[in-house]
């Protein structure tokens, strides 16, 4: 069985490379679940078919990648480099990036979601509080004693 | 963005360096609710302190206490003031020393060619240590720097570094909880600071000198010789943020739990401080910070270190110094109140010739905090500074003090010790506080041991009386901190072996705020009888309440003071007296 059939929550169907579809765990176990046969199409429901084409090119770019050996608990995230093919893979419209967060979130491809998150940080990263909030259209919630008690506790990020 | 999980969110945030993150806070409440999660700003700690070293670390709980604990310890550096040099003198050890002139003393003693120097050795692997004491009960260490030392006068120049060095830090001097990397050292006699990026709590440091790489021209053996010896930290009352004081003493609560201190050797003590920075007994024993009384409370098990005695362990660092007689008087002294008290380092200072250290305390209820650095400390010198009311002439102090026969030297060396300032505030304040200052001193005589026992006896009567008012309220507790200061009463250990006789004292008198402090000596030989009539004079038994004492004695709030801890206080082996608390008048010197 190399090659399995996914469909997505609009009624596409895909067929991918066995061994890029099972860098999402989520797939993996499904199709352990079922017994896959290949005939049947796998129905990933929560996925758009424009999006799930995005996850399956990344799986297709990433499946002979060397899992990395998971990290440190204790460990920090680091921000390392992203490599070119994956800057251009996520130079996407902001809500197109956030379904891909939210679909390689669902289907467990930890270094889709890694990347994506990656550069969602990176788009925070030296910003102010307005302007993160102007990015991704949120409106503050705090009443302005609680805002300035943040600010107050969070006054050392000036010093770095 | 508002469509995705928190736990994406959170992993976003996870790739955001510290300063973002603390501004992602200020988004929206639940930006704020993610972005401060205590695990995650563990992990940045531990990232960033390169560390996961189980006994350094795990102990700040990342679930229980303060949520934002991580937060803030992520930059504890900021809470802490500018380190300062925190080795307490003379109380140090080492493996070996190479002659009496050349012992670990000399490490400690800046801007002299002094050294510290090994034996010879054949094996260029051999090693040494050195340890010290450090100057607080809890010192936040930062850094360690040594010098080694160059012989110019010996063919090639040679300085004779070890190869590397490693560090190790305890609470206590039988367990050290902490041990650091071997670091290498380069054979120059230039300062080599190790710093450490993460919060080391200790009271004492080992310092291993690994390896060798010199040979002696004149013996051809293996030398290692070190010149200077540093400790640089912060004690722990001079950490800004409550909080991060609060996750340190916990911490060290748990080191000295997980340590071979019994549990009962471990007083408890809970400490407020206010704004000046005086830190006092919080009645309440409640860490809660609402506490209206205290802008900083904690509570505190601090261990009590017991200098060598047959119920503890020998220390593992080395031996210790004999402890001079005048400790254990101290032990006695504060044997016989309550193990709770009230702590406050004021300051730290460095006099002529010596490096003294002062500390002050109010003490409604004993001065039991200081026990480690009263009795356990085999400080060469002390002074205490029971407070007066009166404008009267520090000379007049010592006579008052029926210390008239005390020599001219410690008159000039007390004010020697004393700036203009405190000279003032001297007399302008009545007494509230003990004040003690420790220090080392050359061989000055020792001839005020009586009067330490005496200041301290009626300062801790006179505290012990105010106790009875009632909790203190916190505006007169920070009147009298200010209000704090008098008469000094100098203290000079020089051991002698000699049995001193210890002057009676005479309480306070009812009407306090004219209440001088007096005190008349006797014989010992009178306190003697005085004790045997005058059941009142014993703090620790049950007093009779026609005695003149009980109006303003307490009662006896020390019930469960774990009295085996001081071992014997009796010099003069006399063991039915031991069977009890030694009562005031008992105490001899």
């Amino acid at each position: 069985m190399s090659q399995i059939k996914l469909q997505s929550s609009d009624g596409r169907e895909f067929t991918v490379d066995a061994k890029a579809a099972k860098m999402s765990e989520t797939i993996k176990n499904m199709l352990e679940d079922l017994g896959g046969d290949g005939e049947n199409a796998i129905p990933v429901p929560n996925v758009t078919g424009a999006i799930l084409e995005k996850v399956i090119q990344y799986c297709l770019h990433h499946k002979d990648d060397v899992a990395k050996p998971e990290e440190d608990e204790t460990k920090a995230k680091k921000q390392e480099d992203i490599d070119s093919w994956d800057a251009d893979f996520c130079r996407v419209d902001q809500g197109t990036l956030f379904e891909m967060i939210l679909a390689a979130n669902y289907l467990d491809i930890k270094p889709m979601l890694d990347l994506t998150c990656k550069t969602v940080a990176n788009m925070i990263r030296g910003k102010t509080p307005d302007e993160i909030r102007k990015l991704f259209n949120i409106k503050s919630d705090f009443s302005p004693e609680e805002e300035e008690q943040v600010k107050k506790e969070n006054d050392w990020c000036e010093e770095k | 963005m508002n469509d995705v999980p928190n736990e994406v969110l959170s992993a976003i945030l996870d790739f955001l360096p510290a300063r973002d993150r603390l501004q992602a806070a200020l988004v929206s409440r639940r930006w704020r609710d993610l972005a401060d999660d205590n695990r995650a700003w563990r992990r940045m700690c531990m990232h960033k302190w390169n560390t996961t070293e189980p006994m350094c670390w795990p102990v700040f709980d990342p679930d229980g206490g303060d949520p934002t604990l991580w937060k803030r310890l992520y930059h504890f550096e900021r809470a802490l003031p500018q380190p300062t040099l925190c080795i307490e003198q003379p109380c140090c050890a080492s493996s070996v020393d190479d002659y009496l002139h050349q012992d670990i003393t000399n490490t400690v003693t800046e801007g002299s060619a002094s050294f510290w120097s090994s034996t010879g050795s054949d094996d260029i692997d051999s090693s040494e240590w050195l340890t010290y004491d450090l100057f607080h009960p809890l010192v936040v260490v930062r850094s360690i720097s040594i010098e080694a030392y160059k012989a110019d006068w010996h063919f090639g120049r040679p300085v004779y570094a070890p190869q590397r060095v490693r560090f190790s830090f305890g609470i206590s001097r039988d367990y050290l909880h902490h041990v650091t990397q071997e670091y290498p050292v380069a054979p120059t006699t230039t300062s080599q600071v190790f710093l450490f990026d993460y919060p080391i709590l200790a009271n004492f440091v080992k310092v291993e000198l690994l390896g060798r790489t010199v040979r002696q021209p004149s013996d051809s053996l293996y030398y290692t010789a070190i010149q200077v010896v540093r400790v640089g930290g912060s004690p722990i009352n001079e950490v800004t943020d409550k909080f991060i004081a609060l996750a340190f003493i916990n911490h060290a609560k748990r080191i000295a739990n997980a340590s071979s201190i019994a549990s009962d050797e471990i007083v408890k003590l809970s400490f407020v401080q206010d704004e000046h920075g005086t830190i006092y007994r919080d009645h309440d024993d409640d860490t809660d910070s609402s506490d209206s009384m205290a802008e900083v409370a904690w509570d505190c098990d601090r261990p009590v270190r017991v200098w060598p005695a047959a119920a503890n362990p020998a220390p593992t660092a080395g031996p210790s110094p004999a402890q001079p007689p005048a400790s254990r008087l101290f032990q006695k002294v504060l044997a016989s109140f309550s193990p709770s008290g009230t702590y406050s380092f004021l300051q730290s200072q460095r006099a002529r010739k010596h490096t003294q250290f002062t500390h002050s305390v109010w003490d409604p209820s004993g001065i039991f905090a200081n026990i480690d650095l009263l009795g356990l400390r085999p400080a060469t010198f002390l002074t205490v500074n029971p407070a007066h009311d009166s404008d009267e002439d520090d000379a007049d102090e010592f006579d008052r003090f029926g210390l008239g026969d005390s020599d001219d030297d410690d008159s000039e060396s007390y004010d020697s010790t004393m700036t203009d300032a405190e000279r003032e505030e001297r007399r302008t304040t009545r007494r509230a506080f003990a004040q003690f200052t420790f220090g080392t001193r050359g061989e000055e005589g020792g001839v005020l041991r009586r009067m330490l026992a005496a200041g301290l006896m009626n300062d801790l009567t006179r505290e012990t009386a105010r106790s009875t008012r009632g909790p203190p309220d916190p505006a007169a507790i920070r009147a009298r901190a200010l209000a704090n200061i008098g008469a000094l009463v100098q203290f000079l250990e020089s051991a002698p072996q000699d049995d001193l006789e210890v002057p009676e004292l005479i309480p306070p008198t009812d009407d306090e705020e004219d209440g001088a402090l007096e005190f008349t000596p006797r014989s010992d030989r009178d306190a003697r009888n005085a004790l045997s009539d005058d059941a009142s004079l014993d703090l620790t038994q049950s007093r009779d309440d026609n005695s003149p004492m009980s109006s303003y004695l307490p009662p006896p709030v020390f019930p469960s003071l774990p009295r085996p801890v001081y071992g014997s206080f009796d010099d003069d082996g006399d063991d039915a007296d031991d069977s009890d608390l030694p009562s005031i008048g008992r105490i001899r010197i």
